[in-house]
């Protein structure tokens, strides 16, 4: 439908996808825009679940529910919007992310064995592995998220990722995990069964011994008893871990996901979805679109450069003299001049403002167009975006068809 | 419930931690100017995988690396990268040569080492305890004050967590030994403060909330004010007020259309509220005064940047409401 393929347009990852991945560094609205792209997709006829994670349960609120948690609760859109023909046939569900530990799930999933899943859950080593390293409740929300898709009771899932610092954890923890069940010397150190002491780390050579050694002084005494133990322990596991990331890595990268990217008009978020965009393409992620929330309105026709170039001080000079006299005639000379100046420098410091975020917006949306995506625009709304008419409105800007939605690059910036 | 807060130049190491995108980064620097410019010898660590400090201050600026270097007169800044500082750490503190810089760079050591647990917080921590010591030739303390960039990824609160999971869980040997003096300095409130970098924006807040009271019941490090970053004038608001008693057919030359101004302006305003109503939120919510950084709307670099602004970070904290502060504007143009 559009030059971009089909495959690779929001307009479609919310008509075909059976997964849409919303990612991006924290601050920028992502679970705002989630939850907005399911409202669209629900209007479009399709069955559609929201996976949120939302501290401040707003989101909740938003959506007519007492509180989200880890269970689907059907979200009432025509109560929430009465006359919105759109949402008479619209379903659409929601639930919070249990970002709780995941990993301790899995082992009880995996293991029957209670001495054994103690013995696993007390090792520090799977304590760290599980929680510090691997980015464990990004890997809860792909298990969780593959869970739902097998069901079979979704058309689209939509997943609001947890703000993180590192684009992919979610992607990497299963995958790092898996890479270190796989490693030569796990492997080497766990197919003898003789691995579950110290002496058996003691049997290999000396290069060997002598890294152990340099490894417990860094790691501390009892590290090495704890790493065999550990990796005894999940021996039995790692072929059903190894299973359970291969799925999670499925999901993410299957045929019917789609990531959108969502970033703010921050230099700072910028930068942030520059580097989610490489590490996408290093795992070969699905990128469908890149969102530009809340940008703030432009309402004049040239744009703000332009407008900073025509206030020269002369100029802002004389426009001042006349803010003042407007004034003056209710006010003293001074105090009018004063705040005539300050009417001034604010209009100028918003102009910088959306100066900067286009130029910022700018860089960003050239970067995206060589992948052939589009970066979409949505504009900072007055009031409180949290409430259903305001994911109603972010909806009608990103929604398929509709003609809101600036694409950057595309056109200049208009009211 | 208001309690007398020291200066931030009379602590001895600063660790500023806050989610990324707060500003952290530009917070240290500026904190760390301001100090320089008070004359104390101080120095600027930065512990993130990307450095970004020195670009703050040179506009050609070449990478600190691990030895760092003077940025300015007074002002010494370094990058702590864990590997680099682990190498360092295994040739001074555990005594091993050569021999040891092969070990650490095998593919299978640093496979095991991902599975040591907080080693890489350890290690950085342990660098700094070291710099901490540090005497210069008469035997005085080689800095005055030092100030940390802590690691963005989980509040920063793991990196300071880690010295006391370490001491209990490593049972004896060098590393029990340096995580306890470690653990010691981060836990004196004399000398060590975490200084909490936020924005006035709803979910910053919550994290802030959470960071600070896991500070308080897990972590026992000092904490007495909230850094608010970005922080907007009332001139919008001000402004919108002004422009509203306007004639609606004003002719001005560059400045636009009266009714336009307005919008804008109101829009600003509706921003700058919610900014100052989240200000008192996370005040309120964590019982701590503030101080705000005001937001630089013409930008900032650190060549224009590093005016006489820097002072705002140690200017006294404040509570919120107490009297409205105005955060200064006059911007640079």
């Amino acid at each position: 439908m559009s030059a971009n393929g089909p495959a690779r347009s929001l307009e479609n990852g919310l008509r075909e996808a059976r997964v849409l991945v919303c990612a991006g560094t924290g601050g920028v609205g992502k679970t705002t825009i989630a939850a907005s792209l399911a409202i669209q997709a629900a209007m479009l006829g399709r069955r559609t679940l929201v996976l949120t994670i939302d501290p401040a349960r707003r989101l909740a609120d938003a959506l007519g529910l007492d509180s989200l948690d880890s269970k689907p609760a059907p979200v009432d859109l025509v109560r929430l919007a009465p006359g919105h023909v759109d949402l008479e046939d619209a379903s659409l569900e929601a639930m919070m992310l249990d970002a709780k530990p995941t990993f301790d799930r899995l082992i009880f999933r995996l293991t029957s064995d209670e001495a054994e899943r103690d013995r696993i859950l007390d090792n520090r080593i799977y304590q760290h592995l599980s929680s510090a390293l691997a980015g464990s409740a990004e890997y809860a929300a792909m298990e969780q998220v593959h869970e739902l898709v097998h069901s079979h009771r979704y058309d689209l899932i939509v997943v609001d990722t947890p703000p993180s610092d590192h684009a992919l954890d979610f992607l990497r923890a299963p995958r790092r995990l898996r890479e270190f069940l796989e490693s030569r010397f796990v492997h080497t150190l766990v197919r003898p069964a003789m691995s579950a002491s110290r002496i058996g780390f003691r049997l290999f050579g000396r290069p060997l011994h002598r890294m152990l050694g340099l490894l417990e002084r860094i790691a501390g005494v009892g590290f090495l008893d704890d790493l065999s133990e550990f990796l005894s322990a999940i021996d039995g596991l790692s072929q059903g871990f190894r299973e359970r990331a291969t799925r999670v890595e499925e999901v993410l990268l299957g045929k019917d996901t789609g990531f959108v990217l969502i970033s703010s008009a921050n230099q700072g978020a910028n930068q942030s979805t520059i580097e989610f965009m490489s590490e996408l393409e290093t795992f070969r992620v699905p990128l469908i679109a890149v969102v530009v929330n809340r940008i703030r309105p432009w309402p004049l026709d040239r744009s703000p450069t332009l407008f900073l170039e025509g206030c020269t001080d002369e100029a802002l000079a004389r426009d001042e003299a006349r803010i003042a006299e407007a004034f003056g005639q209710r006010e003293d000379a001074s105090e009018a001049e004063g705040d005539a100046h300050r009417v001034s420098q604010a209009i100028l410091d918003y102009a910088h403002i959306c100066e900067a975020e286009l130029r910022t917006v700018e860089a960003l949306a050239d970067h995206v167009a060589r992948t052939r995506l589009r970066c979409l625009a949505v504009p900072e709304l007055p009031g409180d975006v949290d409430r259903m008419d305001g994911l109603l409105a972010i909806g009608s800007v990103l929604r398929p068809g509709s003609e809101p939605a600036r694409r950057i690059g595309e056109e200049e910036r208009g009211p | 419930m208001t309690t007398a807060t020291r200066s931030l130049l009379d602590y001895r190491l600063i660790v500023v931690t806050g989610k990324g995108g707060t500003g952290k980064t530009v917070v240290s620097s500026q904190l760390a100017e301001a100090a320089r410019r008070a004359g104390r010898r101080v120095l600027l660590a930065e512990t993130a995988t990307t450095e970004s400090i020195a670009p703050l201050f040179e506009s050609n600026p070449r990478p600190l690396g691990y030895q760092g270097r003077e940025l300015r007169p007074g002002l010494h800044a370094l990058h702590i990268d864990p590997h680099e500082a682990l190498a360092d750490y295994a040739r001074i503190q555990i005594g091993l040569g050569a021999v040891t810089d092969r070990i650490l760079q095998t593919e299978t050591f640093q496979q095991l080492l991902e599975a040591a647990p907080g080693w890489r917080e350890l290690i950085i921590l342990g660098k700094i305890w070291h710099l901490e010591q540090k005497k210069d030739a008469s035997g005085r303390p080689l800095y005055d004050l030092l100030i940390v960039d802590a690691p963005a990824t989980g509040h920063g609160l793991t990196f300071l967590d880690v010295p006391r999971v370490v001491q209990h869980a490593v049972r004896a040997g060098p590393l029990s030994r340096h995580a306890s003096w470690v653990e010691a300095l981060v836990h004196d409130h004399d000398r060590t403060l975490m200084l909490p970098v936020t924005l006035p924006e709803d979910l910053p807040v919550l994290e802030t909330k959470e960071l600070i009271d896991r500070a308080r019941s897990d972590i026992d490090i000092g904490v007495d004010r909230i850094i608010v970053n970005r922080m907007p004038s009332r001139r919008s608001s001000d402004a919108a007020s002004d422009v509203a008693t306007l004639p609606a057919d004003l002719d001005l030359e560059c400045l636009p259309p009266v009714s336009m101004m307005k919008t804008l302006l109101e829009h600003s305003a509706r921003r700058d509220d919610l900014a100052f109503e989240q200000r008192e939120r996370v005040a309120r919510l964590c019982s701590m005064p503030v101080v705000d950084l005001p937001f630089q709307a013409r930008g900032f670099t650190g060549d224009s940047g590093w005016t006489d602004d820097v002072d705002w970070i140690i200017a006294p904290p404040r509570w919120p409401g107490e009297s409205t502060t105005e955060v200064g504007h006059e911007a640079h143009s």
